[in-house]
């Protein structure tokens, strides 16, 4: 099922695939960059990416290929399409502007946004549009109007920080006045309720150490979690470092238990025990744990009284006393599928072993995603392990290779987004939410002046009528794509930076073609955690056709606002790099380390630090549990909250004071019309929408559309073979896949990752046939409580036919015409 | 027991405010070891100065019971003013207690007096401090992610959260705690830390 390939990446690579301009284009320069100067003509460059750090040659101003950086312990196949993604046809050459907009204006004929129907522009056209409008909008519907909030995975790089720039331009240019966004998609209810609970934001923290893991945890658990999966990528540049620790806890031959619908590549490199769990049903079944502790007597008190606060507020509830349902290990088999008995051996076996429940994010991603993390929290405690070397629980397991320990790193700081000219400015105090928990983009649209309540807050939802996007792909990672378009009609301009046609870009008005990081200089750490070396992001090649920086960009558009200057200090690019940099050195004397000045970094390409014996020995919560008095949690009890009286203060229906089951809007074995779960995972070749308009997806497509895992049984019943076309359906949409026909799967689940891009056979009509496999086109876009407003796209159900229709074409990873 | 001034005749002290970490000693003693530390941006007055520059001070604040060693600015506020080691508790006095009822935690009015060395950072007011912090919050708190917005947390997560991130920027730690200090006096708790001034 997964997707793996060798690290060797070669020419063939290069020549595979439609790539814009033919298979033998990489060696015929002159087709490349009309008219643009040539970078280096020659020679090997290094740099990195989400995906890791890399060697990339050039010939003749060509990137001919890509080599994982020897020092990286566990390169991702995903590089070849790093390269691609220069080169491919998805690539936004010219500066395009909506044909029916370039006529008629902001907020004409908005309901042919997606039809792809562009014109080119020069750039001075495009940005006098764009300045024009910001200032429009801004001075006709103030400071709601325009939003800024853009979100998304963008690229590595402290300079070339796209979101930062736009924030910094919208800063310097208008004066801040804009609806920006907190939170994201990835832990969006962890995040918000984490803080009560455990005083701190926990999801973005460092973990208790993988080799202390390796020392101590006698049974590992991944809790729907696919690290060996998602640690390809890092939100900085990726490490990979805990790959080597996954070998080490494996050659101890120790207990790996993961508990997930799919038989994971996790499942298979640990030889792990999988239950495959009923989708969505996770808290039921950590309550039946937690009974089967209580009722034998296996919980800790002494850790329940010493660090914990408000479970005797919770115990009512798991013994029955106070609802009339007992959460026993039966009550929760028949929600979650497992076996009672299963159960309770589980609660025994952690109980009588010393544990890390690792937990991954999909969890929580859900209707009622509060809950997840907080029971999982307070099973944990009631194990007692928490503070205790491999034990207790961890929530970055899985991710950018938390775990990894820390090295004495140099931090730098980047380019400020140039709020300070802002504070206190008196529209703030108007009332307006002028920042919005990021998953509630459509519901603001579809709702102004409607009331938004957050986190014990209460405000009202602004009237936003320009929508501004860089690094970022909305109409990929945000939940019932028919019901977003409709709402996306509501803006009258829509501005997309990228480098790619996502369908993000098809949606837009003004499409402006920005360089991916190997068309610019820039500098990143490797490792989000592990911090184990700063690398210089050298540039590759010279930018493509009319592609700029977004840097330059948002320079030209704030000069139009009369704010040029401001924007860019009258730093070049190398400046800004170089002051990060010396602005660090000072680091280096507390740090007691020894570094070259910038230019030697610079030619060196890469500052590697040293790792300390004390970081490998990091045990999260050891000082807490310590010292609780002297060492206490952020909360207002200090103490673990299983019971939060500022939660119970809310007064939320959908988020009570101490953790719950609470039914969802649809699940398996539950409401909902639709007989299978659409499990919706992260995709194993791609960074969500990242690269799938690359030769990787060749790797996967299957009939050249996104993958579909469906069980043997669920595909006979419906007459489906393995590679077979089939229409994924529910009342909020519908989308072709290829099916994969496997047992890896639990029955009643099928499984399409995120990140496919959406490609309408009518584009821009609500309800089209998806031709590509966007999941979000099936998935609610209903926020998991009014605690966190977080999304809630693991919350699907919908049903599977054979398609027997003609079969349109996938035409999405093509620029549109005229492009 | 605490009552108010001291009763010998003292013209009230203006408060200042601790700009950088600075240690507490029983005596001004150059050769004695410190008893604890004032925190960055701790509220405190200065009562007595001495030849040599020591300046005898007070801090006034609320401690926790059996958590005695710190003194936070508001109860169940946790804006620490005071840390001390065993040997500082000697420079305690308690006043009046105060139960919460929402946290079952009750909250004892406590002073300290001490003295910190002469050269001492201290600030005339939370003002210079801020003016401080906003541009280190400005510039190096939106490296990674977005900018925070201050009063979505309680002072209290604001601690955990530098705990974390204050690292992450690199900058020393008096810094750090320069930004927690002015996230903390931004948070959900402004209110009732501001008020805290007030009564003082």
């Amino acid at each position: 099922m997964a997707d793996h390939k060798s690290s060797t990446i070669s020419r063939r690579g290069v020549l595979k695939g439609a790539t814009a301009f033919g298979a033998l284009a990489a060696f015929a320069p002159s087709l490349l960059r009309p008219g643009a100067a040539r970078a280096q003509a020659a020679g090997d460059v290094m740099s990195g990416s989400h995906w890791g750090v890399f060697r990339a040659k050039v010939e003749d101003g060509a990137w001919t290929t890509i080599e994982p950086w020897e020092g990286d312990p566990h390169p991702s196949h995903q590089l070849e399409g790093v390269m691609d993604s220069v080169y491919s046809a998805s690539r936004i050459k010219y500066p395009m502007v909506r044909k029916a907009y370039l006529e008629g204006g902001p907020g004409a004929s908005v309901e042919t946004r997606g039809a792809d129907d562009f014109v080119r522009v020069s750039w001075d056209e495009a940005l006098d549009l764009v300045a024009k409008e910001l200032k429009r909008v801004s001075d006709t519907y103030g400071p709601g109007g325009v939003f800024g909030g853009s979100y998304g995975w963008k690229s590595s790089g402290k300079l070339h920080n796209c979101q930062n720039l736009l924030r910094r331009m919208l800063n310097v240019g208008l004066d801040g006045k804009f609806v920006n966004s907190s939170g994201d998609y990835s832990t969006g209810a962890s995040q918000v309720v984490m803080p009560h609970v455990m005083g701190t934001l926990e999801v973005y923290e460092q973990q208790t150490v993988w080799p202390v893991v390796i020392e101590s945890t006698d049974v590992l658990v991944f809790w729907g979690a696919d690290p060996l999966k998602t640690n390809q990528i890092s939100w900085t540049v990726g490490d990979h470092d805990n790959y080597p620790y996954f070998e080490g806890f494996k050659a101890t031959g120790k207990k790996v238990i993961v508990i997930d619908p799919v038989r994971t590549e996790t499942v298979e490199f640990f030889g792990a025990d999988h239950i495959a769990i009923r989708p969505h049903t996770d808290v039921a079944m950590m309550l039946g744990m937690a009974h089967a502790l209580y009722s034998e007597g296996l919980h800790d008190q002494d850790f329940l009284d010493e660090y914990t606060s408000g479970f005797d507020d919770f115990l009512p509830y798991l013994t029955g006393e106070s609802d009339g349902v007992a959460k026993t290990p039966e009550w929760a088999a028949e929600i979650c599928e497992v076996p009672a008995e299963t159960i309770v051996e589980l609660a025994k076996l952690f109980a009588s072993n010393r544990t890390m429940l690792g937990s991954g994010w999909s969890i929580q991603r859900q209707h009622h995603g509060e809950q997840t993390h907080w029971m999982l929290v307070t099973l944990a405690s009631m194990l007692g392990q928490i503070g205790l070397p491999g034990g207790g629980f961890g929530l970055s397991y899985h991710y950018a290779n938390g775990g990894a320990p820390s090295h004495k790193a140099l931090a730098l700081g980047a380019i400020p987004d140039g709020g300070s000219a802002v504070e206190g400015a008196a529209w703030m105090a108007e009332g307006g939410a002028f920042s919005i928990p990021v998953s509630r983009i459509v519901e603001m649209l579809e709702n102004p002046g409607g009331t938004l309540d957050f986190n014990g807050t209460q405000s009202t939802f602004p009237e936003v009528k320009m929508a501004y996007w860089v690094g970022g792909n909305p109409f990929a990672h945000h939940q019932d794509r028919n019901r977003m378009i409709k709402a996306w009609q509501t803006l009258e301009t829509v501005v997309v930076h990228d480098f790619q046609w996502t369908a993000t870009a098809r949606f837009a008005d003004i499409v402006l073609p920005a360089t991916t990081s190997y068309e610019r200089n820039d500098v990143e750490n490797v490792g989000d955690y592990s911090a184990k070396a700063l690398l210089a992001m050298k540039k590759i090649v010279d930018p493509v056709f009319e592609a700029r920086n977004d840097y330059d960009i948002f320079a030209d558009v704030a000069d139009r606002l009369g704010a040029g200057d401001a924007f860019t200090e009258g730093k070049s690019e190398m400046d800004w790099l170089r002051g990060f940099y010396e602005d660090a050195l000072p680091q280096a004397q507390s740090l007691g380390i020894d570094v070259p000045d910038f230019d030697g970094f610079w030619e060196a390409g890469i500052l590697e630090f040293e790792l300390p014996e004390e970081a490998k020995q990091f045990v999260r919560y050891a000082d807490f549990r310590g010292d609780p008095l002297l060492e206490p949690l952020g909360t207002p009890t200090g103490l673990i909250e299983i019971f939060s009286r500022n939660i119970e203060k809310m007064g939320y229906a959908d988020c009570p004071p101490h953790p719950m089951w609470i039914e969802p809007i649809e699940r398996l074995g539950g409401d909902g019309s639709y007989p299978l779960h659409v499990n919706t995972a992260h995709p194993p070749s791609r960074l969500h929408s990242q690269l799938n308009g690359t030769v990787l997806r060749e790797g996967y497509a299957v009939a050249g559309r996104e993958p579909c895992l469906i069980n043997p049984a669920d595909a006979e019943a419906r007459g489906i073979a393995d590679g077979d076309v089939v229409r994924v359906f529910n009342d909020r949409g519908q989308m072709l896949v290829g099916a994969v026909v496997t047992d890896a799967i639990r029955p009643s689940v099928i499984q399409v990752c995120e990140g496919g891009w959406y490609d309408p056979a009518d584009g821009g009509q609500v309800g089209a046939l998806d031709a590509y496999g966007d999941v979000n086109v099936l998935t609610p876009d209903i926020a998991t409580s009014k605690l966190a407003n977080g999304n809630s796209g693991h919350t699907c159900l919908a049903d599977v036919e054979k398609y027997t229709g003609d079969l349109p074409e996938v035409d999405v990873f093509t620029a549109p015409a005229n492009g | 027991m605490l009552a108010g001034l001291p009763a010998h005749a003292e013209t009230p002290a203006p408060a200042v405010f601790a700009a950088a970490s600075t240690q507490l000693f029983a005596a001004p003693d150059p050769d004695a070891r410190p008893i604890g530390k004032l925190l960055v941006a701790a509220r405190f007055v200065v009562l007595a100065q001495d030849a040599a520059g020591w300046q005898r001070v007070r801090v006034i604040g609320w401690t926790q019971a059996g958590a005695e060693r710190v003194i936070q600015a508001a109860p169940g506020i946790r804006v620490t003013r005071a840390a001390l080691a065993k040997a500082g508790l000697a420079a305690l006095e308690f006043g009046a207690a105060r139960d919460d009822p929402d946290t079952g935690l009750t909250w004892t009015r406590t002073m300290f007096t001490g003295w910190i060395a002469p050269g001492a950072d201290i600030a005339p007011d939370l003002d210079t401090l801020w003016a401080r912090a906003e541009p280190l919050f400005a510039t190096r708190c939106t490296a990674c992610h977005d900018r925070r917005v201050p009063d979505r947390y309680t002072a209290n997560q604001w601690t955990s959260h530098l705990k974390v991130m204050g690292p992450r920027t690199g900058l020393p730690k008096d810094d750090q705690a320069l930004i927690r200090s002015f996230l903390q006096y931004r948070s959900a708790d402004a209110a009732a830390l501001a008020a805290a001034l007030s009564e003082e």
